[in-house]
């Protein structure tokens, strides 16, 4: 209802110039005006920025004029200005010697590749034996740059792409094109422990902000030459480079097609993180749930890459994105693999439960103790009617004080420097707590409530996930404060109609239970690893099987399995 | 061709609804108005009405085999022209609506009795009117999954109850073997067949199923698991409370959770099995709001159902507050719907069956007009 | 955000129209009814008060004045009131207890002996009917008044009335003193043609709180070894003057007739309810020696009633299992088997003539406690035939026979008996 009522509010908006709809839109206050300004003047920002200047750089082709290029470059870098971007113009002593810059960005390219693979072999080196590769060009590109990766440049745009992604740029006179040479150099962390993710048993690699080596970490883990990584750039300023990672003949080709075709059409100044790529790829954006995966932990990319999931991979963001996934995936960490059977289904029952336990704990208390306190055994009632009778406020204040006071120390104990974070946190906590029964604010009751709600919420592995869980639990105690039980009951079905709708890359969340496909064993009961035979079928992947049929000949037991079952 | 938009379910979600269609029922007044009919052969009485459903079943889902992949308007229409078409999906959007008006009620209702007694009845109604929009509003696919995910826990909800109140059975209940006589019983079950009606939700889907073959396996398989929980619940219900107290009481199954004494903690609990009932009562009212808006679409050609609900679940809102008093909204269902409502259930795809036979159309020919 | 603002102003203000804070209602522990003037009832509630319950921080200490009351007597508030119905009493106490009674939590009903005998019909159906009183509520006939039982009733261990009346029924199954009834089989019961309804029975020991060690009178019946008294018999002296031994057995709805211990021992065997008893019974071979038993139902009883016209005979047999506890005497029962047959077959017949004396009593009176009725019911195809069959009239010209089986099973943590040298 509230969608179809806020539908032509949206067009009144837009519509600005419709003298009608002005009135209605006064009584809503300056909002709309507002709005429509922005409209526009986005449009007309966007129109400016991809223009910086009259003619499109790559309109402009490389001049065989070394002098001329340089002056373009200069003009296109806003040059003397901008201190950053470095033209070294040299000699090259080729047969016939010949006038050569390169171009570079400080910090950006590596100082000590541009020294001794670019300047050096092109200065010195090509004075040891004279050769001759057919032109100039051709020497140069051939002979006389050793590095790992060399492109060929028509247009000023090309040099620009290049320069700006740390690579340096190798003009020669009398040439009209240019050598893009490989000399990526940005500052970064080297690979480290995961922050969010962390497990007991397992890999402690996460992927980091280096787009090369977050790659090579899955690459370490899929060796097979079928690991597709295609790149793709998104922002048209910041110019990130994105890569869609996808095992072929595994994956189900209509889910890449999908995928493409969603990264295509962001059309941004600038993304910074992969959170943001979520957002625009997600198939509903307002959803509490996360319908794609984020995650930092290569052990986890890999294992969904075989189990015909893309991956998205983005320069500057520790964090990849899985796609499309279930809402179990949610609730499992890698560590319920690495360890027994029995003890990673364990974990998954304990974590199923808690989301529950987050979800609807203080809403369970408010509704009994208001609406069905004959639920409580009698000696706990009294207990509880004893502690109440001191409290000046209704349970529902009462809980909502304490999950915002909880909720304040949570937000605080972000932010607060990481050495004072978790002493803050206990002591806030507890302090809190107990000075507000003493002073007869809250019943102790409600402590332990509050407390093991907010235990629970942290279990849920995935971070997205459990911040939308405490989102969830208020609105559940507003439920539940109006019509008890009754209320959590309705909240429930809104939620399971709102879940079974969702779907990520149009698979839905809730497969393969609803709807129901055959399981592989891996929602909340975890097999065995070597029964996991075939693939999960909600993707409808290429691959069928994750083993063989029988991955335990020696063991006679299993052996007899698989005999009966054929 | 036209078509309402509708999403596909798989003939496995089609199980679940009716499951969870049928079942419903035993929340309500169903195993207490079995007693009264039947006395302590209140079992008997769901066989032998389950049996008299089953030629009616037969009978649309012969139907459904002469005209695969079609559901019952759009075979009306192939047999008896836009004007069959239109009566035959007036006449379910309208039985769809009426029924769903006496569960809202009767649901409101029971939670009033026995949990909130002071809140008005609106207030619990709109929660069931609310649920049932949004679940509507969502599509086929979307409440076949929500059934399928709830169903286990439903389940485990009514076979809980009958298993924590296993304390009280006395087998001397169920006798005399008879209860009321046999004459009595085969006298009531052509009218108790109609607790089987939900089944003619099968034809009205049946356009939307992807796997046409097996419809007529789930649709027996739904019939005869309800009726296995009809009568497990019936047996369990008169073996806990004597045959006299079991033709009392409102709300059985409710009334058998309130009774859930197993030690000092186990007691008092039957304000959780609120839960399974509510879930129950939303899924159901969301697929006959559903089902009354898709059947209008098809009889008014609306290709788009959803803009219908808001008005019909208005209606159902307005329609709900009709009967006067509690017992009046039970007898409506119970002497009304549950005695009638098998002429339209049964009548309907019999009738069309008949202008088949009459017309020599059908006979499941595999034309494929799905795609269109 | 101005919806949720919305709805919570609403929430807190409009809504809410069954939210009941637990410091805003008075919970109700037990009631108890009795005949007032002029068919008025005597309205007796027991109220907790949760600031001096058990588990308050406040109550702890609740006790520590010593004294007579105890902590549960003292953690709550006893009332009466005369009123027409439950509900107006309801209204009148919370007049003047400043709170909402609420009976979601009331654990019993104790109907006094004059009311019980007119005949409880009248409450049947507030009890079933109301949504606060559940079916699973205990049902005791108090000897005298109610309110008396209630205002003497001070338990010494427990903290809690609740406890105490769990602790209550919680013996039926431990000891089989109690048929530890619930309202729902009692209302079942009444309204069937083929049983009657049975209550606890509870009764005031005016003698305990009096009576010194050494003056206490032993009822006859122990002599045979039997402990066939009643509750208000117990020999003793201290302790909570309330006892809840025997069953209250009713004709119709009308209290009629007691079963003291063994008789209730007895009636749970013989309706399959019995769980495990100490009984004792007197040496064969040795006068005045007893031996105390462990006792069990070794498998529910097979009733078979054979009704040929007007002649209805009823067959019960039951099989006891039983483990030595004692033996006074010097006689080998545990290892001996011979004479371990003798004693056996010696208990089997003081069961039977036990069960047989009650089941007789009371089928003079045409009261069918065990249920023979539902039995018999097996034998017609349709309610209508056995409805008028008039199973109460033919009951009583029954012809009954019961048959124990009783097994020593084991014979303790010793083998032969201890040696006693003068």
């Amino acid at each position: 209802m509230t969608k179809m009522s806020r539908k032509p509010n949206k067009t009144d908006g837009r519509d600005q110039d419709n003298g009608k709809k002005d009135t209605l839109t006064e009584t809503k206050g300056f909002k709309h005006p507002k709005k429509a300004y922005t409209v526009a003047a986005l449009k007309e920002l966007r129109k400016k920025s991809t223009r910086p200047s009259k003619v499109q750089p790559e309109q402009v082709p490389v001049s065989k004029d070394l002098g001329q290029n340089l002056r373009i470059i200069s003009d296109l870098f806003h040059l003397p200005k901008n201190k950053d971007v470095v033209i070294r113009e040299f000699l090259v002593p080729l047969l016939c010697p010949v006038k050569a810059a390169i171009i570079y960005i400080d910090g950006a390219a590596d100082t000590k590749l541009v020294d001794g693979f670019v300047l050096q072999p092109l200065m010195l080196l090509s004075n040891i034996n004279k050769l001759d590769e057919g032109g100039n060009f051709e020497t140069v590109k051939n002979l006389l740059v050793p590095a790992n990766q060399v492109k060929q440049a028509g247009n000023q745009q090309e040099i620009i792409d290049g320069v700006v992604n740390g690579d340096t740029a190798i003009l020669l006179d009398n040439c009209d094109l240019a050598l893009i040479v490989e000399t990526k150099g940005w500052p970064g962390r080297s690979v480290s422990d995961p922050k969010t993710e962390r497990v007991t048993q397992g890999p402690h690699e996460s992927f980091n902000e280096s787009f090369r080596q977050s790659l090579a970490l899955i690459r370490k883990r899929v060796r097979t030459n079928s690991l597709m990584t295609e790149y793709f750039k998104v922002g048209w300023r910041s110019g990130t480079d994105l890569a869609l990672v996808y095992l072929d003949g595994v994956v189900n080709p209509q889910i890449v097609r999908e995928m493409k075709k969603r990264l295509k059409y962001i059309k941004v100044a600038y993304v910074t993180d992969t959170g943001i790529i979520q957002q625009f790829i997600s198939d509903s954006p307002y959803s509490l749930i996360p319908t794609s995966l984020s995650t930092e932990r290569p052990d986890r990319v890999a294992a969904y890459l075989n189990e015909g999931h893309v991956v998205i991979i983005m320069d500057g963001s520790p964090f990849a994105i899985i796609a499309p996934i279930t809402i179990w995936g949610l609730l499992h960490s890698p560590e319920d693999y690495y360890l027994n059977p029995v003890v990673g289904t364990f974990t998954r029952i304990i974590r199923t439960i808690s989301f529950f336990i987050g979800v609807m704990t203080p809403a369970f208390y408010i509704a009994i103790t208001n609406y069905h306190p004959e639920m409580i055994p009698t000696d706990l009632l009294l207990a509880i009617a004893a502690t109440r009778e001191v409290v000046p406020f209704p349970v529902v204040v009462e809980v909502l004080l304490m999950e915002f006071s909880f909720e304040l120390i949570r937000e605080a104990g972000v932010r607060i420097p990481s050495v004072l974070g978790p002493t803050i946190g206990i002591v806030g906590a507890l302090i809190l707590g107990q000075a507000a029964v003493q002073a007869n604010i809250v019943s102790p009751i409600l402590v332990i409530v509050v407390a093991i709600t907010a235990l629970s919420s942290f279990t849920i592995p995935n971070i997205a996930f459990s911040l939308s869980i405490r989102i969830l639990r208020f609105i559940f105690i507003i439920l539940a404060s109006i019509v008890g039980f009754i209320g959590i009951a309705f909240g429930l079905m809104v939620l399971t109609y709102m879940v079974t709708g969702l779907k990520s890359l149009g698979v839905p969340m809730l497969a393969p239970v609803a709807p129901f496909k055959p399981m592989s064993g891996d929602i909340v009961i975890r097999r065995p690893f070597f029964s996991f035979d075939s693939m999960p079928k909600y993707t409808n992947p290429q691959a069928k099987f994750l083993q063989a049929k029988l991955v335990r000949k020696w063991d006679p037991i299993s052996r007899n399995k698989v005999k009966g079952d054929s | 061709m036209f078509r309402v938009k509708e999403g596909k379910i798989s003939s496995n979600g089609l199980f679940v609804m009716l499951i969870i269609l049928l079942v419903a029922k035993i929340f309500l007044g169903v195993p207490q108005a079995m007693v009264e009919e039947g006395d302590s052969a209140a079992w008997l009485l769901i066989i032998v009405s389950a049996l008299a459903a089953v030629p009616g079943i037969w009978v649309l889902l012969k139907l459904m085999k002469k005209f695969p992949g079609k559901n019952l308007i759009q075979i009306a229409e192939e047999l008896l022209g836009r004007p069959g078409a239109f009566l035959t999906g007036l006449i379910l959007s309208f039985f769809s609506l009426f029924m769903a008006s006496v569960i809202v009620r009767e649901f409101s209702e029971t939670v009033l009795t026995t949990v909130l007694p002071q809140t008005p009845i609106s207030i619990i109604s709109f929660f069931f009117i609310g649920a049932m929009l949004l679940g509507a509003y969502n599509g086929l696919e979307v409440i076949s999954r929500a059934s399928t995910l709830l169903y286990p826990f439903i389940l485990a909800g009514i076979f809980s109850i009958l298993f924590l109140t296993s304390n009280y059975i006395n087998f001397n209940n169920l006798f005399p073997i008879m209860g009321s006589g046999v004459g009595k019983i085969l006298y009531h079950a052509p009218g108790r067949s109609s607790m089987y009606t939900e089944v003619i939700f099968a034809g009205l889907i049946a356009a939307n199923i992807k796997d046409t073959d097996v419809i007529p396996r789930q649709v027996w398989k739904a019939f005869a698991v309800s009726v296995v929980i009809f009568v497990v619940v019936e047996l369990f219900y008169v073996a806990d409370l004597r045959v006299p107290a079991a033709q009392k009481l409102y709300v059985p199954l409710f009334q058998l959770a309130r009774l859930i004494y197993m030690g000092r903690f186990i007691q008092r609990i039957e304000s959780v099995y609120i839960f399974v009932w509510f879930f129950l009562g939303a899924l159901k009212l969301t697929v006959f709001l559903y089902s009354s808006a898709v059947a209008l679409g098809w009889a008014f050609k609306i290709p788009i159902y959803q803009p219908l609900l808001f008005p019909i679940s208005l209606l159902i809102f307005a329609l709900s507050f009709i009967p006067a008093g509690v017992y009046t909204a039970f007898q409506l269902d119970m002497s009304i719907i549950r005695e009638y409502g098998a002429i339209i259930a049964w009548g309907l795809p019999l009738a069309l069956l008949v202008a088949a036979a009459v017309r020599r159309k059908g006979g499941g020919q595999t034309e494929n007009k799905m795609d269109k | 955000m101005i919806v949720l603002i919305l709805v919570l102003s609403v929430s807190f203000t409009l809504g809410c129209w069954d939210r009941k804070e637990l410091e805003d209602q008075a919970f109700v522990q037990a009631i108890g009814i009795d005949k007032g003037q002029d068919n008025q009832l005597l309205v007796t509630f027991r109220i907790a008060i949760p600031s001096k319950a058990g588990l308050g921080p406040t109550g702890a200490g609740g006790g520590g004045g010593g004294g007579v009351g105890s902590v549960a007597a003292k953690s709550s508030l006893l009332t009466t009131v005369a009123a027409p119905t439950i509900p107006a009493a309801i209204t009148l106490a919370s007049g003047y207890v400043n709170r909402e009674l609420n009976l979601m939590h009331t654990k019993v009903f104790i109907f006094g002996e004059p009311f019980a005998r007119q005949g409880v019909g009248p409450l049947l159906s507030i009890l079933s009917r109301y949504r606060e009183l559940r079916r699973n509520i205990f049902v005791c006939v108090a000897k005298g008044e109610a309110f008396k039982l209630l205002a003497e009733n001070t338990p010494d261990l427990e903290k809690s009335f609740t406890k105490y009346w769990e602790g209550v029924k919680l013996l039926e199954s431990r000891l089989a003193i109690n048929p530890g009834s619930l309202f729902h089989e009692f209302a079942i019961d009444t309204e069937a043609l083929g049983i009657s309804g049975t209550m606890m029975y509870l009764a005031e020991n005016e003698r305990a709180k009096t009576a010194k060690a050494g003056d206490i009178k032993i009822p006859p019946s122990f002599m045979e070894g039997n402990l066939g008294i009643k509750a208000g018999e117990i020999p003793r002296t201290g302790g909570n003057p309330i006892e809840y031994i025997g069953t209250a057995v009713f004709k119709g709805d009308k209290f009629t007739d007691v079963l003291n211990l063994t008789e209730t021992q007895s009636f749970l065997m013989l309706t399959g309810n019995f769980n495990r008893a100490t009984l004792g019974v007197k040496d064969p071979l040795i006068k005045n020696r007893f031996i105390p038993f462990e006792i069990k139902q070794g498998s529910p009883p097979i009733v078979k009633v054979d009704i040929k016209g007007d002649r209805v005979k009823i067959k019960e047999r039951l099989s006891v299992e039983g483990d030595l506890v004692a033996i006074q005497g010097p006689v080998e029962y545990a290892t001996d088997l011979g004479k371990q047959k003798l004693l056996q077959s010696a208990v089997e017949k003081h069961l039977e003539e036990q069960a047989c004396s009650m089941v007789k009593r009371l089928q003079k009176r045409g009261i069918d406690m065990v249920g023979y009725g539902d039995y018999a019911k097996r034998n017609f195809l349709t309610r209508a035939e056995w409805n008028k069959y008039n199973w109460p009239e033919k009951f009583k010209e029954a012809e009954i026979d019961l048959k124990f089986v009783f097994r020593i099973r084991r014979t303790g943590l010793q083998g032969r008996q201890p040696e006693i040298h003068p």
